[in-house]
């Protein structure tokens, strides 16, 4: 849980975001909303796996 | 354009259908098949997040700062990491103390304050009042494009008040029909959430499907619409973070504060923790929530971009707001347009219905009725008192109704008034800056204890002041309501106290400076005052009891006050007994090495010693009150301490009760193991009595068998020895047939199966048979017999021959302890007193040690003098012996003989019909 | 060839007829009516056996047979054990005290000569 915290902070920190922003400026400008979408929704599935887990353990 | 009529009966309808599905609610969860007892709908009722501010709102912001409408959204998504413990945690505290309110949560963890309560209702009620005003003219915007006014807002609001006006009425009825409809606020409001629940599936289809017909219908897809994006320059930038307009720390700043309003928010406070009915949903809501959050903001980009695309995007964010419903109705889908309409409705119906319940209900409990009590800082325990007394209950609901009004008159003048030319967006963020302000005292409230009252009252007040200086004055000054000299100049002339640049910070989002300052102070006021000043009674024992919720309340912690030894142990022995103070003490005493004295001076191991005592008996926060009634400078006013016994007489009680049961078992243990003794005693008895009549049986039986054998094996034997073997082999047999006879004579008395031949008969005669029989005895051992029967005729009722059997029973023990010379035995029989026989059997042997007189009538239980002389017999003949004289209701006992043996004496009763009376047995002289 | 068997019963029948099957089989017999007498014996000459009863007054035979197995000068002495009593356990703890055989009574004469005989390593 707080390895998929820090990574989900991580994910959508500016600078990581500026970095992905300037890569994106260069290929293409929507890469950047696809990005984030697309943490997102990976954020969102790891956050399942997770406490699907958590509930076998428990 | 669609007709007024169809738009009114198309809401009407809907509204129908809300009260529809929250009555079906509330009669399921009356009937006790709750619908909301389901992971799903916990998670579709969290998305009242989402209010009319997502539905339309985002789009405007997507339209104008592109990506800036993100972090509303990522921040509830990073929050939800943090469901499974800190959401938990308020949960069970909640569910634990009965909280009812987040202004109730915050009074009760700090002290009980009313004061705290209070001001987080203003607070509340403050902030939600733009929340509010956003979604009344997100409706009324609404209402007016399904109606056909193409540009509702230009240039300066030009909506005819009386839309929005009637929209207001309209939902402020709605919400007092809906949501005043119960008094008992610790009761959840089922059919509310289910009803919420409905709408956020209405809202969402409504955004997904209008937002597809936008993206395929209108355009080709999501590839459409972002190559036409591409190709202008102005639109391509809102894809990029520098046509956010944020900065780092605005994006930030934003993130964290959306994902704090997942706690702080009233409303979502009210539908995540007060209308949880099960902790585990929280799993299911961490993943599917922000899951929901994503899928309704799929397509505002989509619709954002293609609104600019066909209108050019020349209208600014108030046109912006409401592209999801302009672009349906510009391409003649009135349909569409419809159910879009419904579904900004929805989404800001959920909302007002959910922010009304919560606000009203802290209105009424945390604000007025403390007042109208006038019951000071102890306004409501953990009972739900206001909603038990049924005289105050119209009061509340009207408490209620009056707030839900007011709440959004007050909505509605102020975006009429104060936020027109706002974005929905905006407006949000404001109210989501004010509530912000009880992040910091509820996050200490639950892991921090010693923040306290005073931090807690002045953090949140400095935070909403600054709030109130950054964010709503400039708002007032622009829009004439005040002065807006100060905005340019700094208030006083002071240039550092600007309020949309405090302190010369500039280049923020005005969000995120005041943010920044508010909470800055917020914290600073609240770590300050925790760390210096101190908690009373009430606020340390609520302080424990919130944040060690989830374990027990063991904790060191070292008292400041004084207190004498003396004064603590008359505190404990009101609980645990004089015993119990004296082994506190000793316990005390053996660790310091010295027992304290009642005159000395507790320290704080001893205070903390005697806390865990007391609070065996009564609970570790009612120990730790009732311990520092006694330390000085701890001090607690009376009626406290009789709030806090009244709790506990219950708690006192239910152990007393508990201690009584425990003895009442403890006593059927005890008459358990007895018996079980008693089985074991008598077990192993019988045990040894089989043991023992074996070696009877073996010991003739092995005799036999050897001589039997050897005469066998050996022809040649002379005859001598031959007859004498013969002779041991007919003696044993004859002792061998001896104790079986006992044996079954005894066991047939003990089972009380022997077959008593009871007649007239005369003692005399009898004990003349006796003697015949046992003539052979005495010729053999040379023992001399005396009698002397003094009467002429000793009448009983009997059985002759076992009466005969225990008489010769008598004269042969005596003779197997007759010295082998001059053996004398002597046989009695004279008239005792009140009609009893007496019979002795006196001999001149070594007589019965006294030790021994009782036991040698037990079985095997044979008296002998010496280590070589073993007597001859069965061990049963005297035992035998005092079954048959009890039989006839005598008494048989041993004492020593005038011979200077020993004296077997029994007695048996006259024959009644001799004319003899005699009731009482006499005691034989010791 | 002189080996010597010790008799011990309290019950003159068996120990008149112990001592006619020990004498018949070849041995010298002497006779304890009680465990002091048998010790007593014992502390004159060490008997090659002797055939213990258990039940006695006084000091019973598992008694008499923890003291002699005491006495390391009289570890020569082989013990045989006999007994009226029927109850499980009295043959694990007569062989626990260092009895080297356990007979209950009623035996079979010939066996017990012919155990004897065994342990004596005659015949």
């Amino acid at each position: 849980m707080m390895v998929l915290a820090i990574l989900a902070v991580a994910l959508f920190s500016y600078p990581l975001l500026a970095i992905i922003d300037g890569i994106a400026r260069a290929h293409g400008h929507w890469w950047l909303p696809v990005y984030m979408f697309t943490a997102w929704a990976l954020i969102i599935l790891l956050i399942g796996w997770t406490m699907s887990h958590r509930q076998d353990r428990a | 354009m669609l007709p007024v009529w169809l738009v009114a009966v198309a809401s009407f309808i809907y509204l129908g259908t809300l009260f529809a599905v929250a009555s079906f609610g509330d009669r399921r969860a009356d009937a006790g098949r709750s619908v909301i007892g389901n992971p799903v709908v916990y998670t579709l009722s969290l998305a009242v997040y989402c209010s009319a501010w997502t539905y339309y709102g985002s789009v405007g912001v997507a339209a104008t700062t592109g990506l800036a409408f993100l972090p509303i959204y990522l921040g509830p998504t990073l929050a939800a990491l943090l469901f499974p413990f800190l959401l938990l945690k308020v949960l069970r505290i909640t569910k634990t103390y009965g909280i009812t309110s987040i202004a109730d949560f915050l009074a009760a963890r700090y002290g009980k304050s009313g004061l705290v309560g209070g001001l987080v209702t203003v607070v509340a009620a403050v902030g939600g009042i733009p929340y509010i005003s956003l979604q009344l003219k997100a409706v009324a915007a609404s209402v007016t494009v399904v109606m056909g006014d193409a540009t509702p807002f230009a240039p300066a609001f030009s909506l005819g008040a009386d839309t929005a006006l009637t929209v207001t009425l309209v939902l402020a009825i709605f919400a007092i029909f809906f949501g005043a409809r119960h008094v008992d606020v610790t009761e959840t409001h089922q059919g509310m959430v289910l009803a919420i629940a409905f709408e956020s599936v209405v809202k969402l289809l409504a955004f997904v499907v209008a937002g597809s017909f936008i993206t395929y219908g209108i355009f080709d897809g999501f590839g459409d619409i972002a190559g036409r994006a591409m190709a202008d320059e102005r639109v391509r930038e809102l894809f990029t973070m520098s046509g956010t307009g944020l900065s780092y720390i605005d994006w930030f700043l934003l993130t964290m504060l959306s994902g704090m309003m997942m706690l702080v928010l009233p409303r979502q406070f009210q539908v995540a923790v007060l209308e949880n009915v099960d902790e585990n949903h929280l799993r299911t809501a961490s993943w599917l929530f922000p899951a929901y959050l994503l899928v309704i903001n799929v397509f505002v980009m989509p619709v954002a971009l293609a609104g600019l695309l066909l209108d050019g995007g020349e209208e600014g964010v108030n046109a912006a707001d409401l592209l999801i419903l302009r672009l349906p109705m510009d391409a003649g889908q009135e349909i569409l347009a419809l159910v879009t309409y419904l579904g900004g409705l929805s989404a800001a119906t959920a909302m007002v219905i959910v922010a009304t319940v919560a606000l009203s209900t802290m209105v009424s409990n945390d604000l007025v009725l403390p007042v109208l009590l006038r019951r000071g800082g102890r306004h409501r325990g953990s009972h739900g008192d206001a909603g038990e007394r049924p005289a105050l209950t119209g009061l509340i609901l009207n408490i209620r109704r009056a707030t839900i009004l007011v709440l959004l008159m007050a909505g509605y003048l102020f975006f009429k008034h104060v936020s027109g030319g706002l974005g929905l967006a905006s407006t949000g963020l404001i109210a989501f800056a004010a509530v912000a302000q009880f992040a910091p005292a509820i996050i200490a409230a639950i892991y921090w204890r010693d923040a306290n009252r005073t931090g807690a009252v002045l953090g949140i007040s400095g935070g909403f002041l600054i709030w109130l200086y950054t964010l709503i004055c400039p708002m007032l000054a622009r829009a004439g309501a005040i002065d807006d000299g100060f905005l340019v100049e700094g208030l006083f002339g002071v240039g550092m106290l600007r309020p949309e640049a405090l302190f010369a910070l500039e280049g923020l989002n005005p969000v995120s400076h005041a943010l920044v300052w508010s909470l800055s102070l917020n914290l600073l006021l609240l770590v300050t005052a925790s760390l210096l000043g101190r908690q009373d009674n009430i606020e340390r024992v609520q302080a424990l009891m919130f944040v060690e919720v989830e374990s027990s309340h063991e904790t060191a912690r070292l008292w400041h006050g004084q207190a004498r030894v003396g004064d603590l142990c008359d505190l404990m022995i009101r609980f645990i007994g004089p015993g119990g103070v004296n082994r506190v003490l000793d316990i005390d005493g053996q660790r310091r090495g010295r027992r304290l004295g009642a005159r000395d001076t507790a320290d704080a191991e001893f205070v903390l010693l005697v806390e865990r005592q007391l609070a065996r008996v009564i609970g570790s926060s009612s120990a730790r009150v009732m311990v520092a009634s006694v330390v000085d400078g701890e001090g607690i006013g009376p009626d406290q301490v009789m709030e806090i016994l009244d709790e506990t007489s219950q708690v006192i009680e239910y152990s007393q009760r508990l201690e009584q049961k425990s003895k009442a078992l403890e006593a059927a243990t005890a008459e358990l193991r007895e018996a079980n003794a008693r089985l074991t005693e008598l077990d192993g008895l019988k045990d040894e009595f089989i043991a023992t009549v074996s070696h009877e049986l073996r010991t003739p039986l092995t005799s036999i068998r050897s001589f039997s054998e050897i005469l066998l094996d050996t022809p040649e034997l002379p005859e001598e020895e031959r007859s004498a073997f013969l002779a041991i082999v007919v003696r044993e047999s004859e002792r061998l047939t001896r104790l079986i006879n006992d044996v079954l004579d005894l066991s047939k008395i003990e089972a009380g199966r022997m077959d008593w031949q009871m007649a007239e008969i005369d003692l005399r005669e009898v004990i003349d048979e006796a003697l015949d029989a046992a003539s052979a005895l005495f010729t053999e051992g040379g023992i001399a017999v005396e009698t002397r029967l003094r009467l002429s005729r000793a009448s009983i009722v009997g059985d002759r021959d076992r009466l005969v059997q225990l008489i010769v029973n008598l004269l042969a023990n005596a003779v197997k302890f007759v010295p082998g010379e001059n053996g004398r035995v002597c046989v009695e029989l004279f008239d005792h007193a009140n009609g009893w026989y007496e019979v002795r059997v006196d001999d001149n042997g070594p007589g019965v040690p006294r030790d021994f007189r009782r036991a040698i009538f037990e079985k095997f239980r044979q008296a002998s003098e010496g280590p070589k002389e073993r007597p001859k017999g069965t061990g049963l003949g005297l035992t035998i012996s005092r079954h048959i004289v009890e039989a006839f209701g005598g008494r048989i006992w041993v004492e020593t003989s005038d011979l200077g043996g020993a004296s077997f004496r029994f007695t048996l009763r006259h024959m009644p019909a001799a004319g003899h009376s005699g009731e009482t047995e006499p005691r034989a002289a010791e | 060839m002189g080996k010597r068997v010790l008799v011990v019963d309290d019950e003159p029948n068996i120990v008149t007829s112990l001592e006619f099957l020990m004498k018949k089989a070849g041995f010298e017999v002497e006779v304890a009516r009680d465990g002091a007498e048998a010790l007593e014996a014992l502390g004159r000459t060490p008997p090659d056996l002797m055939l213990l009863d258990v039940m006695m007054p006084e000091f019973d035979g598992y008694e008499v047979c923890a003291r002699i197995r005491e006495d390391p000068a009289w570890a020569g002495t082989k013990i045989v054990m006999l007994t009226a009593r029927g109850r499980e356990g009295e043959r694990e703890r007569g062989l626990d005290l260092g009895a080297d055989a356990y007979v209950t009574k009623p035996f079979s004469t010939r066996e017990l000569v012919q155990q004897v005989k065994e342990m004596l390593g005659v015949g």
